[in-house]
């Protein structure tokens, strides 16, 4: 129960802007892991980095350099494997004085490695429900059979016949109205909402032990959304199912979350139990994590139709490189006291309390 | 053949009523089975099933309902990017199903639609620079300053940064790609937006900064909004109405706090009190519900398999009664409920 199943190390995923000649830094040295039967709720601003991180995982970061450096270790069957292997013979990093002057990446040379690392864990063991539904189906197969598929590939069953029932199974447990119908219609013919059960019921249908679900929840009603979240639940507590939980809805994270990742500007900035960090009494939190807490409008202001309150200030843009603080220029809690400090270099992760990590000066005093 | 919802609906539309929709209908044909398109083996789903409503001008409605009801199929059709079975929409007095191409061309200029689908608007060929450039001049001649400046303009309104303009969307995050389609809805200046899910994929402190945005344009530009969403609390927020939907029908509409607050509809009931005071959804309630079959034909009034009041009342016959499926009529002031027994 509690080793870890994925434990994600100095994760760095980088992109490059022709335009700006510089690196978009994505994902900028995330380190993470989940133990077996637990759930990794990651929370963040658009655009920190939650999806890059999951594609990491997945293998599925195609455009260059991509992934850059670290280590993803997966742990099934007894046994351990890093997914990216071998990743140094095929990236070398110039730097100067901690800048990136030039990345070498063979990129389709490790992207056929590591496809040679995924193959037999992708889908199998790690499978995952993608943020866009409607592009991640295939338009021109009925979703049924890609369900299937899916079932026969992953699963012992074999006779097509017997995996089109299990399909229907699926799109029964996911809440989709009149399954033996709707097993043959195209991705064209679903709602938003229908297209996003379709991939929930594909993703688990492959019963893996790691589910990465990207927002599996957003286009579906609260009667539905309930359902999916309770079903979730019962595969954790059946199958002690693991997941990597990304979304925005905070809602869905206190139900079914374990333990939180906030990310912020392609790093993590805070990191522990559910409990401690949306506590509002736990005295000790990332400025960001307040702020972001602080901008769920409270019943009362939506009764009244007032403003919503938003944090001030920019994203932070990732081509830029910080020498401090990447909340620096919106933070309202820096003090007179750590400011300077703040501007000038950036914090590491400190453990503030058990398994409670944060990534700011204030934790220092 | 011509119905009218209700008389008194007549009565309330008046010159600033920029959109009326009169018992729309869409029904699509799906097939049973692999090779049932041989057999004409087909059943119907009357995504859209008889809906009127209006919109006047500066005004928002907020339509919500069980995934899959149809909202998004009534989005497209006052767009008419699908065609209507039956039914009528006028558009600022024009009817839409008798424009000509080039008329039609003019409409869609004051007409747009913020799609659920993170990617449906975005051609994935152009750059996002390039995506704004064509929505800014597709129906008006620009210089290049004036284009460059309403660019710039555009992105800091929807928070994205300058150096994204020569991203893909391929290249985007899911939140930056539904910035930039709402951004391109509003590079068009239409008078009317049809928001289909805006604010997914956004996180709370950016969903909050648009939302503002479009209360602070609707101030100034006296846009119209048909605002569809699963947010309840925002719908509540942004909605002067709010028409609640149920397979393919609306079943109560009224002004928003109303709705939100003092439901008539059991239906509208079950979706608000899923909403507990902190914004929790609960589980008690959804969870009843048992998965929707078309396949079977309900008679009566099409919520009653699922139905609390039906069940506490014991089964009464009208509600089952094929000849008798309530018809959305008024019960207060600009409030229609469709329910033999409304809750008060
Ligand atoms: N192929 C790419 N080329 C360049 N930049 C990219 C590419 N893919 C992603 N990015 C950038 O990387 C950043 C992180 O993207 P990611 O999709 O991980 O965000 P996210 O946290 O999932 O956000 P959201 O909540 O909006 O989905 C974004 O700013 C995005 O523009
Ligand atoms: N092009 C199409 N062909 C066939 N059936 C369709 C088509 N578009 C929609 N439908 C059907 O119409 C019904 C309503 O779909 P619609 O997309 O309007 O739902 P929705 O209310 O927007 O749901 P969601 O909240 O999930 O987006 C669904 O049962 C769907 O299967
Ligand atoms: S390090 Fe300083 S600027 Fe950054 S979050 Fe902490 S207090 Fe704010
Ligand atoms: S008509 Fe009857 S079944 Fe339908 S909503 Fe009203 S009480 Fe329920
Ligand atoms: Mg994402
Ligand atoms: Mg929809």
């Amino acid at each position: 129960m509690s080793e870890p199943i994925l434990k994600v190390e100095d994760l760095r995923t980088y992109f490059y802007s022709y335009a700006k000649e510089a690196f978009i830094r994505s994902v900028d040295g995330v380190s993470f892991s989940i133990k077996k039967g637990e759930v990794l709720g990651i929370v963040g601003e658009s655009g920190c980095g939650k999806s890059i991180t999951a594609q990491s995982v997945m293998g599925l970061v195609t455009d260059g350099p991509g992934i850059i450096s670290g280590s993803i270790l997966l742990t099934y069957n007894g046994k351990t494997i890093n997914l990216l292997e071998g990743l140094s013979d095929y990236v070398s990093v110039k730097t100067r004085r901690k800048a990136i002057l030039e990345i070498a990446k063979d990129v389709t040379g490790w992207l056929k490695r590591s496809e040679i690392l995924m193959r037999g864990v992708r889908g199998k063991v790690i499978s995952m429900i993608f943020q866009n539904p409607k592009s991640a189906l295939n338009p021109f197969i009925p979703v049924g059979e890609q369900i299937a598929e899916s079932i026969m590939l992953h699963s012992g069953i074999s006779a097509k016949k017997e995996a089109i029932g299990a399909a229907a199974k699926w799109l029964e447990r996911v809440q989709i109205d009149s399954p033996s119908m709707r097993l043959y219609d195209y991705p064209f013919g679903l709602s938003g909402g229908m297209c996003q059960r379709v991939m929930i019921a594909m993703a688990l249908s492959a019963e893996p032990a790691l589910l990465i679900a990207d927002e599996p929840t957003t286009g579906l009603d609260v009667t539905i959304q309930t359902k999916i979240i309770e079903l979730l639940k019962q595969l954790k507590e059946e199958l002690n199912l693991t997941i990597l939980l990304i979304t925005h809805d905070m809602s869905v994270i206190m139900q079914l979350a374990d333990r939180i990742a906030v990310m912020y500007g392609g790093r993590i900035v805070e990191y522990g139990l559910k409990r401690e960090i949306m506590d509002s009494d736990s005295f000790i939190r990332h400025p960001y994590t307040i702020a972001l807490l602080n901008s769920l409008p409270t019943v009362e202001e939506i009764k009244m139709k007032e403003r919503l309150r938003a944090i001030k200030g920019d994203v932070p843009d990732t081509i830029i490189l910080y020498r401090g603080c990447r909340f620096y220029e919106r933070c309202d809690l820096k003090n007179e006291r750590v400011k300077k400090r703040c501007k000038e270099s950036e914090p590491e992760m400190i453990e503030i309390g058990t398994g409670h990590y944060m990534r700011c000066w204030l934790a220092e005093e | 053949m011509r119905h009218r919802l209700a008389p008194a609906i007549t009565v309330y539309i008046m010159s600033d009523t920029i959109l009326d929709v009169v018992n729309l209908k869409k029904y699509f044909y799906h097939s049973t089975g692999l090779f049932s398109s041989l057999k004409k083996e087909k059943s119907v789903i009357p995504a859209v099933d008889d809906v009127s409503f209006y919109l006047k001008e500066k005004e928002t409605l907020g339509l919500v309902g069980e995934s899959g009801c149809g909202k998004t199929t009534v989005g497209k059709l006052i767009l008419r990017l699908i065609e209507p079975t039956d039914g009528k929409i006028v558009f600022n007095g024009m009817d839409m199903r008798n424009l000509r191409k080039s008329e039609l061309r003019k409409v869609r200029s004051q007409m747009q639609m913020i799609f659920q689908d993170l990617d449906a608007a975005l051609n994935p060929r152009m750059k996002v620079k390039d995506i704004l450039k064509e929505a800014i001049t597709v129906y008006e001649d620009l210089d290049y300053y004036t284009v460059n400046k309403r660019i710039t303009e555009l992105m800091n309104q929807v928070n994205l940064k300058k150096s994204k303009l020569g991203n893909y969307p391929d290249e985007l995050s899911g939140g930056e790609k539904r910035r930039v389609g709402i951004a391109r809805v509003l590079a068009v200046k239409p008078r009317l937006i049809i928001a289909d899910e805006p604010t997914s994929a956004l996180d709370v402190s950016i969903q909050a900064q648009v939302i503002n945005l479009l209360r602070d344009l609707q101030e100034e530009l006296g846009l119209s909004y048909l605002f569809i969403s699963h947010d309840l609390r925002l719908v509540e927020l942004i909605s002067d109405k709010v028409a609640v939907m149920y397979m393919g029908r609306i079943v109560e509409m009224g002004l928003s706090d109303r709705i939100a607050h003092k439901p008539m509809h059991p239906y509208t009931n079950v979706l608000w009190s899923s909403l507990t005071e902190g914004g929790e959804k609960t589980i008690s309630r959804g969870l009843s519900w048992q998965v929707f079959d078309f396949g079977q034909s309900v008679t009566g009034c099409r919520f009653h398999p699922r139905c609390e009041v039906f069940k506490a009342r014991g089964n009464p016959k009208e509600c089952t009664d094929p000849q008798n499926e309530p018809k959305l009529t008024e019960t207060g002031t600009s409030h229609y409920v469709a329910c033999h027994f409304p809750l008060l």
